[in-house]
């Protein structure tokens, strides 16, 4: 037996635990071995001392009456409790600090993602007369068309009771909150023109500087009144969103939107730009459903709008 | 030089209390020195405890002061070794005993009684010790309203240094008993989970399998937990 294995064997020699023949080796080893010894004999003083750990001698009689008279009174119910008020308190504290965050990540957001109110206006040497405006839309102006071969059916969206300055305020409005999509907005603003022109400045604001959270005001210049009609080409994938925009729109502004009449349908398919046969499709009636079928190419949506006045002051979030 | 002295009574083997490093010198088996070791807990299994036993179940008050005036010296001695504070031990002792009497129905008998207590009493410990925590002393209150401060009494348990007891030398007895201060120190500085298990074995002198059972733990994981109780013993005490 080496020294190491001695050390190893010394607490079970202690606890009494070697077998016969370990037990020989090992003693033979302790015997020979000065440095071993010394190992053996301190662990052995510390067990010496552990064991003589003071102990309880005696209990006074008063212990027990006490506990009889906790038990007779009923008072066994566990000592320690939760502390209530504490509990509460607590609760409380994590509340108020949660909701500060909560309020910080907003007001973060507000001031990283500032909300944009849009103002029309027109360029003060714009004479909105040069353009024709269109009442009940039954006259036509000249559309704003983006040129081009697509697919049919040819869609319409019937909107000529909105101001077609308000559509675009409010397609602006949606596109600067993520609700449509960039290509939705390049097809009806970018490729027809509408916004050929058009400027953009931050309202000059009288109340000083904008707080965190409070709606930027951007006016919008339109160089003249904008024409009602839109011939606009849009991807069948963006059908449903230009879909959803112009509900939303319908629903915004509360327009009456009524049914195609089939004089309308010839009028609007005689136009020489048009290309078209004469059927159409109106958009708004049609399901989501019927609109998924039309994935891939791109289709022609006129979109029919009223003129606008000369002054447009509406706005949206 | 009073330390070197010290080294030579123990390790020259005393003649009373240190039997059991003795018999194993002259022989004698592990199992008669753990029995020698384990006596103040074991004599307590009188032959009528079953009875009293039976009868503490069925709700008689008088069976459990019997029960409690047996056992108070064992629950006692328990929480005084984990504890080390004399002034918390007998309010922690009536938790232990209240906690036995409403659990005393549950008791079936399939670890012996004494390890039963244990496990109860150590629980208490433990759960004393948390309290006394700044975390948990926040959220727990104590339901125990001592209003009559005046009947309580200070202590009312005595100890005995087992080395004044068995040394007749009153000098070697006192520089044996600091060295027992020392070490007392020493093992409650301890991380609770060696700790707990020095004081078990060394010093109540439970078996392995009865240390497993009350801490929950396997026998092997026992015996790897006090080797390094031991070794840490050794870093820190100079005797």
């Amino acid at each position: 037996m080496n020294c190491q294995q001695f050390k190893k064997l010394i607490s079970d020699a202690l606890d009494g635990e070697l077998t016969d023949s370990v037990r020989a080796d090992f003693e033979a080893h302790r015997t020979n071995c000065k440095r071993c010894l010394k190992e053996y004999n301190y662990e052995r003083r510390i067990r010496f001392y552990l064991k003589h750990f003071p102990t309880v001698h005696s209990v006074s009689s008063d212990f027990r009456e006490e506990l009889l008279r906790r038990i007779k009174a009923g008072e066994i119910k566990p000592e320690l409790n939760l502390n209530v008020p504490a509990i509460l308190a607590t609760f409380c504290a994590i509340v108020i600090v949660l909701l500060g965050v909560i309020f910080g990540i907003k007001a973060y957001r507000s001031y990283v993602f500032q909300r944009w109110i849009f103002i029309a206006t027109y360029e003060t040497n714009a004479n909105p007369e040069n353009f024709q405006a269109v009442t009940g839309g039954r006259k036509v102006s000249e559309p704003s068309i983006e040129r081009g071969s697509f697919s049919r059916p040819l869609f319409v969206l019937n909107l000529q009771e909105l101001k077609a300055e308000s559509l675009v305020l409010r397609l602006l409005s949606k596109y600067q909150e993520g609700k449509v999509p960039e290509s939705l907005v390049e097809s009806l603003l970018v490729n027809t023109g509408i916004l050929d022109g058009v400027r953009m400045r931050v309202a000059e604001d009288k109340g000083g500087k904008a707080l965190p959270g409070r709606a930027q005001r951007i006016e919008v210049i339109f160089p003249a009144q904008l024409s009602s009609t839109l011939v606009v080409g849009v991807k069948g994938s963006d059908l449903p969103a230009l879909r959803r925009f112009a509900l939303d729109v319908i629903s915004t502004f509360g327009v009456y939107v009524p049914v195609l009449a089939p004089e309308d349908e010839v009028n609007l398919t005689m136009k020489n730009h048009l290309n078209h046969n004469g059927i159409v499709t109106d958009l708004v009636r049609l399901g989501n459903e019927e609109l998924a079928k039309f994935v891939g190419d791109k289709y022609t949506v006129l979109i029919i709008l009223s003129a606008s006045d000369a002054l447009i002051n509406s706005s949206s979030k | 030089m009073s330390l070197k002295r010290c080294r030579a009574v123990v390790d020259e083997g005393l003649p009373s209390s240190d039997g059991s490093s003795r018999r194993k010198d002259e022989g004698l088996s592990s199992s008669d020195s753990n029995r020698t070791r384990r006596s103040h807990t074991r004599s307590l299994g009188l032959d009528d405890t079953p009875d009293l036993l039976a009868r503490c179940k069925a709700g008689e008050l008088e069976a459990f002061d019997e029960f409690v005036h047996r056992y108070e010296k064992f629950i006692f001695n328990i929480i005084y070794q984990h504890l080390g504070a004399k002034d918390e031990v007998e309010d922690l002792a009536q938790e232990v005993f209240i906690r036995v009497f409403r659990s005393i129905h549950k008791f079936r008998g399939e670890a012996s009684l004494e390890t039963w207590l244990y496990r109860i009493a150590l629980n208490c410990i433990r759960t004393y010790r948390k309290s006394k925590g700044s975390f948990f002393r926040f959220f727990l209150q104590s339901l125990r309203i001592d209003v009559d401060d005046d009947r309580k009494q200070p202590q009312p348990f005595e100890t005995i240094s087992k080395v004044i007891k068995e040394i007749d030398d009153p000098m070697q007895a006192m520089e044996h008993q600091v060295i027992v201060s020392e070490v007392m120190a020493v093992v409650r500085s301890l991380p609770p989970k060696y700790r707990e298990l020095i004081l078990m074995r060394d010093v109540d002198g439970l078996s392995y399998s009865e240390i497993a059972r009350i801490v929950g733990v396997s026998i092997g994981t026992v015996k790897s937990r006090l080797n390094r109780a031991r070794q840490l013993i050794r870093k820190r005490v100079s005797i």
